[in-house]
């Protein structure tokens, strides 16, 4: 991952003075905290043909393989929510890497 | 005394304006409110007439509705009324940026609450606790007395406890011996002591344990926090302000309410921690990893653990404490496994301010044999006494199919047992959907009245904290994410209206087993119980007269366990013989630790 | 408190104060008509020029994202040396390095406005004072500091608290309407409602003051703005002939004006001058179209409007892109560059620029300060 660093001082009100060092993340995925999920209704005839174009669906979004949490099929459609993790506890987590002090 | 000119700009909505309008009436603040849709100019003479002290606007937002609104600041700075008029603007979208592009003196946005406004008209800082930055810490166990409504309640307990107690005080376990010997590592300044305690530790402890500690061979999945990691987390924490934290409760009498923390990453864990204290929760319960109950001994350091349950060393929590607010409670969980007084110790080490114990549901739900929980549980009791955290009993042996009756018998045995030793319990009955209940149909006709004679009974037994868990609602929940907030804040209704002091809520992820909890279905139930509290505020749910009949089903039969375990000489063997949940009920002794509990010399 | 109003030739290009850096407004008659660009693009002037100069703004601009259309905009990239007078609130999300030099009494929706020098080169946004008087107050703060010129940022359409600057540069553009003509129009309009007469008073009367044509204050009104027809009945009302001038302290509207017009027009009168604070004020009074047009019929009849602080509106900038609204999103849309450009000029008789083509930051920071 590329990573911007720039260094900000700043002196406020009263002369207090702070400087820090901000690593600017440069992918918006990398700012999500945990996990995507992606809630929609798919128009199907059945419910295995909603689920195949669930995963057609994350794979299509570039999410790789998403995980069906939950779907419903009514005879239409398929209401469902899919989720995709991003940081898995344990990870480095790129948001917090992005603040470190200097 | 402010004099305010309150202007709907809106074409249609002046209902926000109107409620502040009434709101700084009731303070005493001389207003006018104008109607809707009045001509600019008229408003900006009507503005110059009265000598006002601030010009209150309202607006929804459009495009092109920003140039209006700038042309509005722009006739009263040319109507000379800027100068002695502050121009205020309020509306869903409005940030502070915004009102300072339009050319207004401050901005009201969907977060700012009527306080807020009130405070701003008369030119105070509003006091920290409304913002809600700082708020007290409850004492979920003060003013209760202990005392036992029923005399043969209280007598059948003394009996049980009595016996219990003579027949524990000359037992010791190796983890009474590990925390004993720990307790001394921590508290002597001789290094040799310390090194002496270290080596007759480490004898009592698993060789996974030992590999861990002292030769660098951490358990599949479990690494070391780094140092980089640590100062990242403190600098996130101290870079982010949490933004207008919000209450869950809408009144005083209203439940505290705790989440769990266990994903398994203290920096998880504490980021989402700290999110949902922005959002109102009260404390957590840090649950530690199920494989960490099998082990003699406890893995030292910062550590982190790729799945299920935070690891729960005195540096993990320590971590924990220190980063959640101060008034946030803590509770360690310590009754699962062969750690138990250990782990207490920890938590009163580290700060936490509660522990979770229950002797008969960690050996029939959590695996440790009975014999070694009981007397690993006395001494863990004794320690919440030393530390003075109170320590709560989860009920959660209902889950494998115990009925509610005998689960409750077992509570209120720990409560005795904790009143003789100096530690304040807290009762945990559950509220859930326990598959006893299905099978027997007590929550055929609805969730409330089962769940009512639960409190009900114990209420009439003694005088108790009580914390419905754990989680509520368990067992009604599916992955169905609006249902599950649904059915949590309906619990959350429910318990709120029964006076009860705290509840455990669940996240929208409860019934999904595939993967971590995410911090959006934490908050999902966060926002779903504050929604329900409002709603409630401090009316009741009426149960219906079957309430009263479980409540009378439930104390007979609470008093029909209690007096079988009384005629056994010890709890351990009760629970042995199956009298506080059996094979049939789905509920077995546990294994861990058999044949470990020794006499002392 | 007897004023005389004495018209003064060709006065309108000077400022009746004597500042020693230039005060140059940037202003728009919509948002994303190019002010923030034209700003920055003088700045950068400023920059290659080594000169010295301070830049505050009367609302909200340099943020990366439009707070309305969520579209990215441009930011102001400040230079060493430069002075700034912007909110607590923006100097902290700044990437420029910079000193404090003075913590004002000012206050906006983001802080108390603070003055600082740039040390090294950054990214601000700018949310300086919000209204005139307190505009003013700055430039009280600055002068004495050695500036070439202060420049002040525009935000949406706002141009009140403007009126203390000595120069304008307008900003239009396709974000107004893609309508051409139209923008010709109203960019002609707004050049022709500067152009009104100056009148050195000595002192502003505290209500709205009538003049004979020697000069003589013949009444005094308790009323300090015309908002409204009413408002112009009684000032008719009161008069018992028309007066060669009636000096309006704060705001008049276009109705007011309107009647004046109206009730006078078969009154037989000598010349009369309606005067102003400054031309914000007529600006303020309608939609720039109609203040023209009401300014052409009047002067059938007689009547001019004049102002006390004239302003020089010096240049127009053009800018073709607009926020186009498709599926509830904004989207980038740009309308013909150099028809827009030829329009607009052929509509007025000050330079306009398109400050993207080549040259043109140059030729208007040298109008502007040379």
């Amino acid at each position: 991952m590329n990573v911007d660093t720039m260094t900000v001082t700043a002196t406020v009100g009263g002369g207090h003075c702070f400087s820090w060092e901000m690593r600017t993340m440069n992918t918006a995925m990398n700012s999500v905290m945990d996990a995507i999920d992606i809630e929609t209704y798919i128009v199907c005839a059945t419910a295995a043909e909603g689920k195949t174009l669930a995963l057609a669906l994350g794979r299509e979004m570039n999410l790789g393989d998403v995980d069906i949490m939950f779907e419903e099929f009514d005879g239409y459609g398929m209401r469902l929510r899919m989720r995709k993790y991003i940081y898995r506890p344990g990870a480095r987590y790129e948001w917090l890497a992005a603040r470190v002090k200097a | 005394m402010a004099k305010i000119l309150c202007v709907p700009l809106d074409p249609v909505h002046d209902v926000g304006i109107k409620i502040i309008n009434g709101e700084l009436v009731k303070h005493g603040h001389q207003t006018l409110l104008l109607q809707p849709d009045l001509p600019m100019e008229t408003i900006v003479k009507k503005a110059s007439e009265g000598e006002y002290d601030f010009i209150m606007v309202s607006r929804t937002l459009g495009y092109g509705v920003a140039e209006l609104l700038a042309r509005f600041t722009d006739l009263l700075d040319a109507a000379g009324i800027r100068e002695r008029s502050k121009v205020v603007i309020g509306g869903k979208p409005v940030t502070p940026e915004l009102a300072a592009e339009l050319g207004y003196d401050k901005g009201f946005g969907a977060q700012s609450s009527i306080d807020e406004i009130i405070a701003y008209v008369e030119g105070r800082e509003l006091p920290k606790e409304a913002a809600g930055l700082t708020r007290t810490k409850k004492d979920i166990t003060g003013g209760y007395s202990y005392r036992f409504f029923d005399a043969e309640v209280e007598s059948l307990l003394n009996s049980i406890c009595d016996k219990l107690l003579a027949w524990a005080e000359r037992r010791t376990s190796p983890g009474v011996e590990r925390m004993k010997l720990r307790d001394a590592m921590l508290h002597t300044a001789d290094s040799a002591a310390a090194a002496e305690s270290r080596v007759r530790y480490n004898a009592l402890c698993d060789a996974v344990i030992v590999d861990a500690n002292h030769h660098n061979i951490l358990p599949k999945g479990v690494r070391t926090v780094s140092n980089e990691e640590l100062g990242a987390l403190s600098s996130f924490l101290s870079a982010s302000l949490p933004y207008q934290p919000v209450r869950i409760q809408h009144n005083e009498k209203q439940p505290v309410v705790f989440k769990f923390l266990g994903s398994g990453c203290p920096i998880m864990d504490i980021t989402h921690g700290k999110i949902c204290e922005r959002w109102g929760i009260n404390g957590f319960l840090i649950i530690n990893p199920s494989w960490e109950a099998r082990y003699e001994g406890l893995i030292e350091g910062c550590l982190t653990h790729e799945n299920d349950g935070t690891i729960t060393s005195l540096e993990n929590i320590r971590l924990m404490r220190q980063s959640l607010d101060e008034s946030t409670l803590l509770t360690v969980r310590a009754h699962r496994g062969l750690n138990t007084p250990e782990t207490v110790l920890l938590a009163g080490e580290a700060g936490a301010n509660l522990s979770k114990i229950d002797l008969v549901y960690g050996s029939l739900g959590a695996g440790t044999d009975p014999e070694r929980i009981v007397v690993d549980g006395i001494e863990a009791m004794k320690l919440c006494a030393r530390y003075n955290m109170a320590f709560d009993i989860p009920g959660n042996d209902e889950l494998s199919g115990v009925p509610a009756w005998k689960t409750l018998a077992g509570l209120l045995i720990n409560v005795m047992l904790g009143k003789k030793l100096g530690a304040k319990a807290i009762l945990k009955p559950l509220f859930c959907y326990g598959p006893h209940i299905v099978l027997n149909g007590q929550m055929k006709q609805n969730f409330v009245d089962y769940n009512s004679a639960k409190i009900y009974a114990l209420r009439h037994i003694v005088d108790c904290p009580i914390w419905p868990g754990e989680p509520i609602a368990f067992m009604t929940q599916s992955e169905e994410r609006i249902q599950s907030a649904n059915t949590t804040s309906y619990h959350a209704a429910l318990a709120a209206t029964l006076g009860v002091d705290a509840i455990t809520i669940a996240s929208t992820d409860e019934a999904y087993s595939r993967g971590p909890i995410c911090i959006t279905s934490r908050i999902d139930t966060i926002r779903a119980v504050t929604d329900a509290f409002r709603f409630m505020g401090d009316a009741q749910i009426a149960p219906s007269p079957m309430a009263a009949e479980y409540t009378d089903e439930l104390l007979t039969k609470i008093k029909d366990v209690l007096r079988e375990v009384a005629a056994l000489p010890t709890l351990h063997e009760a629970i042995y013989a199956g009298l506080l949940g059996n094979e049939e009920d789905g509920a077995y002794p546990g294994k861990f630790g058999a044949g470990t509990v020794t006499l002392t010399m | 408190m007897v004023s005389r109003p004495a018209p003064r030739s060709g006065a309108c290009f000077q400022s009746p104060k004597m500042h020693l850096m230039h005060i140059i407004g940037i202003v728009g008659t919509a948002k994303n008509t190019g002010k923030t660009t034209t700003l920055a693009a003088l700045i950068r002037e400023a920059g290659r020029r080594r000169e010295r100069i301070g830049v505050t703004g009367i609302g909200y601009d340099g943020e990366e994202i439009d707070t309305v259309t969520g579209l990215p905009k441009p930011r102001l990239l400040l230079q060493p040396g430069t002075i700034v007078a912007t909110s607590e609130r923006c100097l902290l999300t700044t990437s420029a390095e910079y000193t404090v030099i003075k913590r004002t009494e000012t206050h906006t929706a983001l802080g108390a406005v603070i003055i600082v020098e740039i040390l090294k080169a950054g990214l601000m946004v700018l949310a300086g004072p919000n209204t005139k008087r307190l505009l003013q107050g700055l430039i009280a703060e600055l002068e004495g500091m050695n500036l070439a010129a202060l420049f002040v940022d525009g935000s949406l359409n706002r141009i009140a608290a403007t009126a203390v600057v000595d120069t304008m540069v307008f900003s239009t553009g396709a974000s107004r309407t893609v309508d051409l003509s139209f923008l010709a129009e109203e960019a002609r309009a707004i050049i022709s409602v500067f152009k009104g007469k100056n009148y050195d008073l000595a002192s502003s009367p505290l209500g709205i003051a009538l003049h004979d044509a020697s000069g003589v204050l013949v009444k005094h009104l308790a009323m300090r703005s015309l908002f409204d027809a009413d408002d112009a009945r009684s000032a008719v009302e009161s008069m018992t002939v028309p007066p060669a001038s009636m000096v309006i302290p704060n705001m008049v509207s276009l109705q007011a004006l309107e009647y004046m017009t109206e009730r006078l027009r078969a009154q037989p009168h000598a010349p009369m001058a309606i005067i102003v604070n400054d031309p914000t004020i007529a600006l303020l009074a309608g939609e720039p179209i109609a203040v023209r047009r009401w300014m052409d019929s009047a002067a059938g009849h007689g009547m001019s409007i004049g102002y006390r602080h004239a302003i020089r509106a010096a240049a127009m900038t053009v800018n073709p892109f607009y926020p186009c609204q498709h599926d509830h999103a904004f989207m980038p849309a740009y309308i013909d560059k150099d028809s827009l450009l030829h329009a607009v000029s052929a509509a007025v008789d000050v330079p306009v620029y398109n400050i993207m083509d080549e040259g043109a930051a140059s030729a208007l920071y040298e109008l502007l300060l040379l």
